[in-house]
């Protein structure tokens, strides 16, 4: 393995073109300074450059103007806010509830991805630092077998639900012990009003698919087994006064008190302990991976186990010992794998037989995020001039929930219905928030030019973050003369045009 | 439930077929490639088949439906009568389906075990349970998949569902938004199917071809099926726009709308079958109110006519048609209702032992599967659960109810693994 020292990305290219070169792949070039800017402004502030950003980027002549980039956009705040969003949508999806709050300050505050799940399972709030944290575990308290698997998918990669039911057939890893060992450590929470609380008893008690019922385990995913206080059921007496209790807390509103032993703390470490943090550190490393190469080293995503190797082992190695040994710091992760020459190379495939995702000889196509598409179509429908450009982009930015919220959020093999096609093509909405006329409106600022070659300039810079190229300029100039009798209406239909194209559609 | 589980795995074995899966994808001919898959004959039986399901949202009750009791404590007041069929008898309320039970299969033998109205219609329109992690395709989905094509010019799920009780529990699960429905909530005609007035006919078109070269470019040198999926959906706006005519029941003649009657479910089913005339595979009518906890009888007796009424109507307008024999009427509930009558004169949900119907393709007509006991508290013959239903549906339709989907690399098949269709329900 390269030794520690090594860079993210260094350590990333080193292994994948190891990978190319032993399978004879040629990879694709890198990505034009444009594509470039693009890809690394929506993954990391989620929402495209603006015409200006795109131009003072290519003109820029530094040889080191990308690594700037990169500090640039993760020192601003919009790489805090998307960076939550973007940890809030792999941990909420599918949920009701979100936890923006306590996501927002944690990775203000840059606190590491191991205190976040330490955080978010302790589910601590007397200390104010971490309001909100008790989201996650209160979202999911009433479906103890659906918050076990969504702690093991979430934390560890592991899909347990299987072990449910039966001894996974083929993954000789999990065992109806381990998703009852994991159900056990949550197995003492309930809510008691708006609180969480824990008991100081409690064991699950399982049917295995042979035998008779048994009692499981307190057992992470690594077969390491604890025995917690409280194994037995308590008196009529014992349950009795509890009742009391909880009455009381409930009338009071008041948070219960920690108990003595709690065993989600016990959850947490084993789960932390340096010899088998191993799960934790490449979860993660995966999710990140996926969010930036467009697919994970191992896919699905919630597969993590023996029997499906990552594509590329010592890289995953390396990344998860680096990502441990540098305290778990999110950041970091992120700034080497947008650094990589494998992050930069074009989406498109010149050679004869295009690669396999798993290759990453090529960029992967990225369907964008809701919030990715509400923000972009707005500031796309921008024209931004002046000094407080930053201001009015976060205004942008915090407007678009609503928009965003037409589109649905990509999952693997994601499919693109005819509804969103409908709603580019005929709702009022559309036209109005990405089309409108007046002041920064891009209509406005493109009819206000005199020749159609430069407000066919103008539309390409500001919708797809680069320069036309001299068929489509003349392309688009033809049409706009061709419906010249409504200049307005015509810049509308070639902004529309360019809106709905897949290369806006897309992080490419 | 622990059934469902029984083909999990992550297993690089199934490699070959999920890369088949998502190949079909990519190029935009879904169709054309699971073709290969499967034997030609199925695929030609699938052609052109359509479902119409009339949901009776809260709970429909058997006993003054499909399995009357009267005379029983648990009777109530209504009488059965002969249907078309010697020696089977349904309720009162609905003379016009007794006299053209020809092309009806009666199933008298339901029990699914869950009376709670969310999870329930979750179950029913799904056929199982989600699991924690994983949200399964409901009937509607399953069938804009297998028997819609993927550059169809028409919606291939439609959803009607004008009242507010007992909605949002339909989707697409993990066959995402492709296969979704197109809801109706708010009126019968389609958000955003109408061309703006802003932009004249020609400029609509000129701005999609101008996108579409913008398209063609992008996709030199690239491959993905989400970037196929997203082509084809612009693709299709001009045919679903076109469509929308469909949804307009003034286009029908005046004589066919009185034939099924003015009210808005009568218009609805109208319109589901002008969709299934034109190619829709699934059309969902809801119909809610059915939840009598009080006044369970004249409930019935304002509801029950409707229904009789519109769904013979339907029956007989598609065999004029020519077309029931490829169009298969569901009429389904969450559940039943309770033989017990309570203080209110209503019946509450029970889900152990109650009806529903299914109609023309497929189905051998002016018959009746599973039997209650005297009093309809359970079902003594024919016992079946939502996924042999399921089962018997997709069977019906020429589908193999154990046709695997793949989630990542794992094979979920149709229906539960090794759930049977019910045999003695189909033709």
């Amino acid at each position: 393995m390269l030794p520690p020292s090594t860079s993210i990305e260094k350590a990333i290219d080193y292994y994948i073109e190891a990978s190319w070169k032993e399978k004879k792949i040629k990879p694709a070039v890198a990505a034009d300074d444009n594509a470039w800017l693009r890809r690394v402004t929506l993954d990391l502030v989620g929402r495209i450059p603006t015409s200006s950003e795109a131009k003072s980027f290519l003109e820029d002549k530094d040889p080191a103007k990308k690594q700037k980039s990169i500090e640039k956009l993760i020192a601003s705040p919009l790489h805090l806010r998307h960076q939550a969003q973007e940890i809030e949508t792999f941990l909420m999806n599918g949920t009701k509830g979100g936890m923006s709050e306590y996501l927002t300050k944690a990775i203000a505050e840059n606190r590491s991805w191991d205190r976040i799940f330490k955080e978010i399972i302790l589910a601590d709030e007397s200390d104010a630092s971490n309001k909100g944290s008790s989201d996650f575990l209160k979202s999911r308290v009433k479906d103890l077998d659906r918050l076990t698997n969504d702690v093991s998918v979430a934390f560890f990669g592991v899909n347990v639900s299987c072990a449910q039911c039966h001894d996974h057939p083929l993954v000789h890893d999990w065992k109806q012990d381990h998703f009852y060992g994991m159900k056990s450590f949550f197995s003492r929470t309930y809510e008691v009003g708006n609180f969480l609380a824990e008991k100081e008893y409690g064991v699950v008690k399982f049917l295995p698919n042979k035998g008779k019922e048994k009692q499981a385990d307190f057992m992470f995913l690594t077969g390491k087994t604890v025995k917690p206080a409280g194994m037995t059921e308590p008196t009529k007496e014992e349950l009795k006064k509890e009742k009391e209790m909880v009455e009381e807390w409930k009338k009071n509103k008041t948070q219960p008190p920690k108990p003595k032993t709690s065993t989600r703390a016990m959850l947490l470490e084993l789960a932390l302990a340096k010899e088998d943090r191993d799960f934790f550190a490449k979860a993660f490393v995966n999710q990140t991976w996926n969010r930036f190469y467009g697919f994970g080293l191992v896919m699905p995503l919630d597969q993590m186990h023996s029997e499906n190797p990552p594509s590329h082992p010592e890289l995953m190695n390396w990344l998860a010992r680096d990502f441990a040994d540098n305290g778990f710091n999110i950041p970091r992760l992120v700034k080497g794998m947008v650094s990589s020459k494998v992050y930069g190379l074009s989406s498109r495939y010149e050679g004869e037989s295009t690669p396999l995702a798993k290759d990453f000889a090529m960029a992967r196509l990225k369907p964008l995020t809701p919030m990715q598409m509400g923000v972009s179509l707005r500031l796309a429908g921008q024209f931004l001039t002046g000094n407080d450009q930053d201001k009015k982009i976060d205004e942008i930015s915090k407007g678009s929930k609503g928009l965003a919220d037409q589109f649905a959020q990509p999952t693997e093999d994601f499919q693109i219905g005819v509804t969103e096609a409908l709603f580019f093509s005929n709702s009022n909405r559309f036209q109005t928030e990405c089309l409108g006329e007046g002041k920064d409106k891009l209509v406005t600022a493109m009819t206000s030019l005199a020749t159609p070659e430069e407000q066919a300039d103008l539309a390409v810079w500001s919708v797809l973050s680069r320069a036309a190229t001299s068929d489509e300029k003349s392309v688009i100039a033809g049409y706009l003369k061709k419906h010249g009798a409504n200049p307005q209406d015509a810049s509308k239909q070639v902004l529309w045009s360019l809106m709905a194209s897949p290369e806006f559609r897309f992080n490419h | 439930m622990s059934k469902i589980r029984k083909n999990y795995c992550g297993s690089s074995e199934h490699e070959v077929s999920r890369r088949q899966f998502l190949g079909s994808a990519a190029g935009g001919i879904a169709g054309a490639s699971l073709l290969a898959q499967e034997s030609l004959s199925a695929e030609l039986k699938k052609q052109g088949k359509s479902v119409i399901l009339l949901w009776l949202a809260g709970g429909a009750s058997q006993f003054e439906t499909f399995d009357p009791k009267p005379g029983a404590v648990t009777g109530g007041p209504f009488q059965s009568i002969q249907t078309s069929t010697p020696g089977v008898r349904i309720s009162e309320l609905m003379p016009k389906m007794a006299a053209r039970f020809k092309d009806t299969c009666v199933i008298r033998s339901l029990n699914t075990r869950n009376g709670d109205h969310g999870s329930a219609s979750q179950l029913m329109m799904r056929g199982r349970k989600d699991e924690a992690s994983l949200k399964y395709p409901d009937m509607g989905a399953v069938l804009a998949r297998e028997l819609g094509k993927p550059e169809s010019q028409v919606p291939d799920y439609v959803s009607f569902y004008l009242q507010t009780e007992g909605r949002n529990f339909s989707g697409s699960g993990f066959l995402g938004a492709r296969f979704g429905p197109m809801e109706l909530s708010k009126s019968v005609m389609p958000e955003n199917i109408n061309k703006p007035d802003h932009i004249s006919e020609i400029d609509f078109h000129d701005r999609m071809a101008l996108r579409n070269l913008w398209s063609k470019n992008f996709e030199q040198g690239r491959v993905s099926g989400t970037l196929a999926s997203h082509q084809q959906a612009y693709l299709r706006v001009n045919g679903i726009m076109d469509s929308q005519k469909l949804f307009d029941v003034t286009k029908e003649p005046q004589k066919i709308r009185n034939q099924y009657g003015p009210t808005q479910f009568a218009e609805q089913v109208l319109i589901a079958r002008r969709l299934a005339e034109s190619g829709v595979p699934f059309v969902r009518v809801g119909r809610a109110w059915w939840d009598s906890h009080g006044q369970n009888f004249e409930t019935h007796q304002e509801l029950v006519p409707e229904l009789d009424h519109v769904m013979a109507t339907l029956l007989t307008d598609l065999e004029d048609r020519g077309m029931l024999k490829n169009t298969l009427v569901v009429t389904l509930s969450e559940f039943g209702r309770t033989p017990g009558i309570n203080s209110s004169l209503g019946r509450d949900h029970f889900a152990n032992a109650w009806s529903c119907s299914l109609s023309g393709c497929g189905i051998k007509g002016g018959s009746v599967f599973g039997k209650t006991d005297e009093r309809g508290d359970k079902v003594v013959e024919g016992e079946i659960g939502a996924a042999r239903l399921f089962a018997t549906i997709y069977k019906a339709l020429g589908i193999n109810p154990q046709k695997n989907y793949y989630v990542g690399s794992r094979p979920v098949p149709l229906t539960d693994p090794g759930t049977e269709p019910v045999k003695e329900v189909l033709a």
